[in-house]
């Protein structure tokens, strides 16, 4: 024991010796959460549109006064011409065209159906039709006589998509700093040379392996109470579900992603080679998390192939303990699974470790 | 000349040598369109969606099968009381659920005017919005007071693939030329074996050169890699010009490699070279270019910094070459803005580079 003690030590001061560590243990979780928080989101706030107006009517007046008095509809043009319509749509001033066709007054007093139509910029295909949907019910709104559609909102009345995608971006970040590092750190040793000296030293496999991922498991522990705290004071988000839940479930997800990390060392030559697979690896794991984009709107396959994925197991627990106060009655699964996941990873890589050059 | 000829060959041989890293840098694109073609989706389909009518009559039945019937949503059967809401969401059975009042038909008749309430699970704000959006359109659509056509123009399908390509293109050119170019280099320094470089008769900026410009070569038949099966698999449309594709694909890709010298003169280690390339490079040319996240939907401050990520500007003008067919006339503004910045980065590399050590 006393051995193992005073590897952990050596591996910790090894470290933080690296000046350039605590800036990245502690600055980028904060500038993650804040920039991750804010750029991620799909809500729509501000839609340029431009209007080309050929019947110049009351009618269509009040068709564009209403695009003018709209919230998410920024007007930026009212024009007669088809080609200073083509032209700011292929520069990308607006996202969206209303043309309005000669007649339109005319069609309307004659109880007929008068058409009216609209050019989407639609490289963006969700925003394209998010627009396209906003302008419809505005234009809609003109005439009485309709259908209302009011809504409610649960869970997050406000639509707060901050505090949505804490918890996630939390998952991200310890998966991310925990992974790169043990996925490096072995390799390191190979690579400078330093492992040969280990080599001659009287130390277990065991020993070695256990030194050098309790401080990233350590790490990641203390990454994660950091992000927490910056959670609340940042966003005000207190978890809903209890603490000691999501601590025991970090406790070993940590594991898991440390002994992804091991595994990695054990196939990589260089540092650099051992990042491009983290990095590959990482990539997959976080694309199909669930983390920006809805596991439920993949399709079937692609749902199945995501519970191999423990990223995606995190996320989901995180989201549900700390959004909507999930308990233990509730999550337990997620424990079963992640513990599967670090017997597994580390059973391999245990398997493959090998200290000769 | 011969010298340097020879450093360039021993660069091409170090890194191709690297079997691993080959089939990373060429696999990862592949495997990241192919996710982004067939499994990530950002819109949205089979939402799950229950009905309370409290009304029954011609008109409600009307609006449901028209909500049905959009392809957007699937039924999640109906329910006859407020209590029986909550346990729809917290079971996740139910996304929305879409309320008719009582006497609808008879109201709307009457007074012109009947309510449709909407009561959506917000806990993915995202999501939700897009859900209740989708049910307001199809309400209104039922009761058309005017006609309305709508064309999508320059991606009519809707394809995200068509949105994703440009943003992976990017990605690749950060990846290969900054975070490989400042981990090699930095690694010479770490190994010890920049003294040796530095020792010998080759001047510095050969030395750089030299070390950069197989990273160009391998970044650029990686982009023209996922450009073909873009275009073969999923019928990515390549609607501009091909040169003015690649002049910019390597404008670009000298800005990633100014940006990965500038870090390996300043990074001691690979470890730290990464997590700068990594945090300082990499997440906000994904994050902060308008990639998945479109700019204008950023918060104000987020918006003005995402000025400064280059990749921004080039995303705006592969989405413009590949989609839009547009040229020079419409871009020569990115261009610029592109063209500058990377000037700045060559020149504070060149300061910064140092020809001893410490």
């Amino acid at each position: 024991m006393g051995i193992l003690k005073v590897l952990i030590r050596k591996e910790f001061i090894q470290i933080f010796r690296n000046k350039a560590m605590l800036p990245i243990l502690f600055v980028m979780p904060l500038v993650q959460l804040l920039i991750l928080t804010h750029a991620a989101s799909f809500d729509v706030k501000r839609i340029a549109v431009m209007v080309r107006d050929n019947d110049a009517t009351e009618a269509s007046r009040a068709v564009i006064r209403s695009l003018e008095t709209s919230d998410v509809l920024d007007l930026r043009d009212v024009v007669t011409d088809a080609p200073s319509v083509d032209r700011a749509l292929q520069n990308g001033d607006v996202t969206l065209a209303v043309v309005i066709p000669p007649g339109f007054e005319r069609e309307r007093l004659a109880g007929r159906l008068p058409e009216i139509q609209i050019l989407a910029d639609a490289v963006d295909g969700l925003t394209a039709n998010l627009a396209v949907n906003y302008v419809l019910g505005t234009i809609g709104a003109i005439e009485p006589g309709r259908i209302e559609v009011g809504g409610r909102y649960r869970y997050n009345p406000t639509l707060n998509d901050d505090v949505y995608m804490v918890p996630g971006i939390l998952v991200l970040l310890v998966t991310m700093i925990t992974g790169f590092l043990s996925a490096m750190n072995v390799v390191r040793e190979r690579e400078i040379g330093t492992m040969e000296q280990l080599n001659v030293t009287p130390i277990r496999k065991s020993e070695f392996i256990i030194a050098k991922l309790f401080p990233f498991w350590v790490i990641g522990l203390v990454e994660l109470a950091f992000g927490l705290f910056l959670g609340w004071v940042v966003f005000g988000l207190v978890s809903q579900g209890s603490l000691v839940l999501i601590f025991l479930a970090a406790m070993v997800y940590l594991l898991a992603i440390l002994g992804f990390g091991l595994l990695i060392s054990t196939v990589a030559d260089t540092q650099q080679q051992a990042m491009l697979v983290a990095w590959f690896v990482m990539v997959v794991f976080i694309l199909m998390s669930g983390l920006f984009t809805p596991v439920a709107s993949m399709p079937q396959w692609a749902q199945v192939i995501t519970w191999f994925n423990p990223v995606m197991w995190f996320i989901d627990f995180m989201r549900r303990v700390m959004l909507v106060g999930a308990g233990l009655a509730e999550v337990w699964p997620t424990y079963v699974v992640l513990a599967c996941f670090a017997l597994g990873l580390n059973g391999l890589a245990v398997a493959r470790v090998r200290r000769r050059g | 000349m011969t010298a340097f000829l020879g450093f360039m060959r021993k660069e091409f041989f170090h890194i191709f040598r690297d079997k691993r890293s080959m089939y990373v840098l060429f696999g990862l694109p592949i495997v990241q369109l192919l996710l982004f073609g067939f499994a990530i989706r950002n819109e949205l389909n089979q939402a799950d969606l229950a009905i309370w009518d409290r009304s029954g009559d011609e008109i409600t039945r009307e609006l449901t099968s028209k909500i049905f019937a959009s392809g957007t949503f699937v039924s999640a059967g109906v329910i006859h009381s407020e209590a029986e809401i909550d346990p729809l969401f917290r079971s996740g059975r139910a996304r929305q659920i879409v309320v008719f009042e009582p006497d609808f038909a008879e109201r709307l008749a009457r007074e012109g005017k009947a309510h449709v309430g909407l009561i959506t699970d917000a806990s993915d704000p995202n999501q939700a919005q897009i859900l209740q959006a989708a049910v307001e359109s199809i309400v209104a659509d039922a009761r058309p007071t005017m006609k309305v056509s709508v064309r999508m123009l320059y991606n009519p399908q809707l394809r995200s693939t068509n949105l994703f390509v440009p943003g992976l293109i990017a990605i690749i050119l950060m990846i290969v030329n900054a975070l490989m170019t400042s981990i090699s280099i930095t690694r010479e320094k770490e190994l010890g074996t920049m003294e040796a470089l530095l020792a010998s008769p080759l001047p510095p900026i050969q030395i750089i050169v030299g070390k950069v410009i197989p990273y160009l070569v391998l970044s650029l038949v990686n982009v023209t890699s996922v450009l073909v099966v873009a275009n073969v698999v999923f019928k990515v449309p390549f609607v501009g010009s091909i040169p003015l594709f690649f002049a910019e694909a390597v404008l670009f890709t000298m800005t990633a490699l100014s940006l990965g010298i500038l870090i390996s003169t300043k990074a001691k280690t690979q470890q730290v070279a990464m997590f700068v390339a990594l945090g300082g490079l990499l997440l906000p040319t994904i994050l902060l270019s308008g990639f998945i996240f479109p700019v204008e939907n950023m918060a104000k401050p987020l918006q003005l910094i995402s000025n400064l990520v280059p990749a921004r500007w080039f995303l705006e003008i592969v989405r413009g070459i590949l989609l839009k067919g547009n040229g020079l006339a419409e871009l020569w503004e990115e261009t610029l803005i592109l063209a500058g910045m990377t000037a700045g980065f060559i020149a504070l590399s060149l300061k910064n580079f140092k020809i001893r050590l410490e």
